[in-house]
C-alpha cells in the first residue's frame, strides 16, 4: 500500500500472482514422494460482486472453466457458500485441475477482477486424513491447513508440512496469515 | 548427572529487582504513614483481600480455566511422569488437573508445594511428544519447587494496595472525595491526599515493571530447573518453539477475516525490548538463547 493510498484511505486490491500455481503442478511428484498424494480435486474461492460488469466477467470466467472441464472430462461444481463466497471446484488429475482453475482466475484478472480471488484450495491425502494446501493469490504463497473438525486444526502437522514443502513451492513464512477455511465444499472431498 | 553451576547473573538480577521493589515499597509505606489519613485501614483491608486471594487463588484459577482434577488412575502415564519429576525435585507429588481445550498450554498453581496443582490442556497432551511434555512438566514442577506463586503474590502485595488507592481515588475525585477526605481522613487538607495519590501512582507503575522483570527471571529459573531435572534442554526448546508457533496460527476463517485485513494485516507485535518489558514471560528467542547456554554447559 503506497503512502498516498494510506493517506486517502484508498482500497486497492493487490494483483493476483499465478506463477507459483504452476510450481505446484511441477512439484506434484516430489509431494507424492513425501507422502502427500493429490486427492483429485481443487477449488477456487472468490468474492462475487453485484456489479453488472463483474457478473459478466464471472459468467465469462465460469464458461471458460465449463468448456475446459467438458473438453478434458473433468467433473465441475459451482457452490455459493453461507459466507456469500463462490467456489468453483474441479475433480480430475492434478495438471488438469490446476490448469482449469488457473483459467478461471486468469479470465477474472483479465477483466480487472483479480482482486476478488480469495484463495485456491487443494486437498491431499496425508497420514490417513486430509491436509490442504491453501494458495493466497495476493501473496503468491501456499500454506498448509489440516482441519480436524469444524473449528479444529492440527497445527503440529501443519508446521511439519511447512518444513517439508518449503524447498518445493513458495510457502507463507508468517504463521499469522495461515487463515483457515472451515467447512469448505472441499472438506468432504 | 553433571552439576550445573548456579547462574550468578540471573541471581544477581533477581536480587536487584527485589531490592528495588523493597525500596519502592518502603517509600510507599513512609508516604502512607506521613499522610496521617486512615490509609492504614486500606492496608488492612487490602491485606485481608490479598490473604483471601493467597488462599483461594489456586481454586479460583482452576475454576475459571475449567480444569478438572484427575482422579488417581485416570491417566497413569501422566501421573507417573509427574510423580517421577516431583521425586527428582524433592517435592510432594502435585495433583494433576486437565483442561479441555485445544489451546496447547500448561501451568502450575497452589500457594505451597503441598497444595500444588499442575494443569495441562488436552491440546498440549495431543501435540507434544512424551519427551517434550516431560520437559514442560519439569518446568512447572520447578515453579512449585521454587514457591513462585507465593513469591509473586507477596511481591505484588504493596503494588496491589497502590493500585487500589489509585483506582479508589479515580472514583472519589470527581465527588471532591480526595480534598474532603473521602477515605475517612476527615478534616485533613487535600495536599497530603494528592501526594499519596501521586506516590501510589508511581509505585504502581514502577512495581508493575519490576514484578514483571522478577517474573521473567523466575521463568528463566524454571527453564533452568527443567534442564537440570530432565538433563535435556533440547526437549524444552523444541516444546517451547512448537507451542509458540502453534499459538500464532489463526483460527478465524479467511472469509470472516475482512478480506482487506486478511491481506494487509500487520504481523503480530514485533518482539522488541520494549515489548518484553510488559510481559511476564521472556520472549521465545531469549529463552532459547538461555537454554542453549545451559546445553553448552551440560556438554562441557
Amino acid at each position: 500500500m503506497s503512502f498516498f493510498d494510506a493517506l486517502f484511505g484508498r482500497t486497492r486490491l493487490k494483483k493476483p500472482q499465478f506463477d507459483p500455481f504452476f510450481r505446484l503442478s511441477a512439484s506434484m511428484p516430489d509431494l507424492e514422494a513425501k507422502g502427500l498424494a493429490f486427492a483429485g480435486s481443487g477449488g477456487v474461492c472468490y468474492r462475487p460482486s453485484e456489479e453488472q460488469a463483474f457478473q459478466d466477467a464471472m459468467h465469462q470466467a465460469e464458461d471458460v472453466v465449463r468448456l475446459y472441464a467438458e473438453e478434458h472430462g473433468l467433473k465441475r461444481e459451482s457452490v455459493d457458500d453461507r459466507e456469500h463466497f463462490r467456489w468453483v471446484v474441479l475433480h480430475g488429475g492434478a495438471d488438469d485441475v490446476l490448469t482449469g482453475l488457473h483459467a478461471l482466475g486468469d479470465t477474472l484478472a483479465e477483466q480487472g477482477y483479480g482482486g476478488a480471488l480469495l484463495a485456491a484450495l487443494f486437498p491431499f491425502r496425508d497420514r490417513g486424513a486430509t491436509s490442504f494446501l491453501v494458495y493466497n493469490y495476493k501473496r503468491g504463497r501456499f500454506y498448509p491447513f489440516r482441519p480436524t473438525g469444524h473449528q479444529d486444526r492440527d497445527e503440529a502437522r501443519e508446521i511439519q508440512l511447512q518444513t517439508l514443502l518449503t524447498p518445493l513451492v513458495p510457502m507463507e513464512p508468517e504463521l499469522e496469515r495461515w487463515y483457515p477455511l472451515w467447512d469448505s465444499p472441499l472438506t468432504d472431498a | 548427572m553433571r552439576r550445573l553451576r548456579p547462574d550468578f547473573g540471573l541471581n544477581l538480577r533477581m536480587m536487584f529487582s527485589l531490592l528495588l521493589l523493597a525500596a519502592l515499597y518502603l517509600l510507599f509505606v513512609w508516604a502512607l504513614l506521613q499522610s496521617g489519613m486512615s490509609f492504614v485501614g486500606i492496608v488492612v483491608i487490602a491485606g485481608g483481600l490479598l490473604l483471601v486471594q493467597y488462599y483461594y487463588s489456586d481454586q479460583l484459577i482452576l475454576a475459571t480455566m475449567g480444569a478438572r482434577i484427575l482422579k488417581p488412575g485416570e491417566d497413569p502415564d501422566l501421573e507417573q511422569m509427574v510423580a517421577r519429576l516431583a521425586q527428582l525435585a524433592d517435592i510432594p507429588t502435585p495433583r494433576i488437573a486437565l483442561v479441555r481445550t485445544d489451546m496447547p498450554n500448561a501451568f502450575a498453581t497452589g500457594r505451597s508445594p503441598r497444595h500444588a496443582v499442575v494443569a495441562v490442556t488436552t491440546g498440549i497432551l495431543q501435540r507434544l511428544t512424551p519427551e517434550e511434555l516431560e520437559a514442560v512438566l519439569a518446568h512447572e514442577v520447578t515453579h512449585i519447587h521454587n514457591h513462585d506463586m507465593a513469591l509473586i503474590t507477596m511481591a505484588s502485595f504493596f503494588a496491589t494496595i497502590a493500585s487500589y488507592i489509585v483506582q479508589m481515588a479515580l472514583w472519589f475525585m470527581p465527588l471532591g472525595g480526595l480534598g474532603g477526605g473521602g477515605f475517612g481522613g476527615g478534616r485533613r487538607n487535600g495536599n497530603n491526599a494528592i501526594l499519596v495519590y501521586l506516590i501510589s501512582f508511581i509505585v504502581w507503575i514502577i512495581s508493575f515493571f519490576l514484578i514483571r522483570a522478577f517474573s521473567r527471571y523466575r521463568e528463566y529459573a524454571a527453564d533452568r530447573g527443567s534442564a537440570i531435572l530432565t538433563g535435556q534442554p533440547s526437549q524444552l526448546m523444541s516444546a517451547l518453539t512448537k507451542l509458540q508457533h502453534m499459538n500464532r496460527i489463526p483460527r478465524r476463517d479467511l472469509r470472516h477475516a475482512d478480506t482487506i485485513q486478511a491481506l494487509f494485516i500487520v504481523p503480530a507485535a514485533t518482539q522488541n525490548a520494549i515489548y518484553e518489558l510488559f510481559q511476564t514471560h521472556p520472549t521465545l528467542e531469549h529463552r532459547l538463547e538461555h537454554l542453549r547456554r545451559i546445553e553448552a554447559q551440560l556438554n562441557q
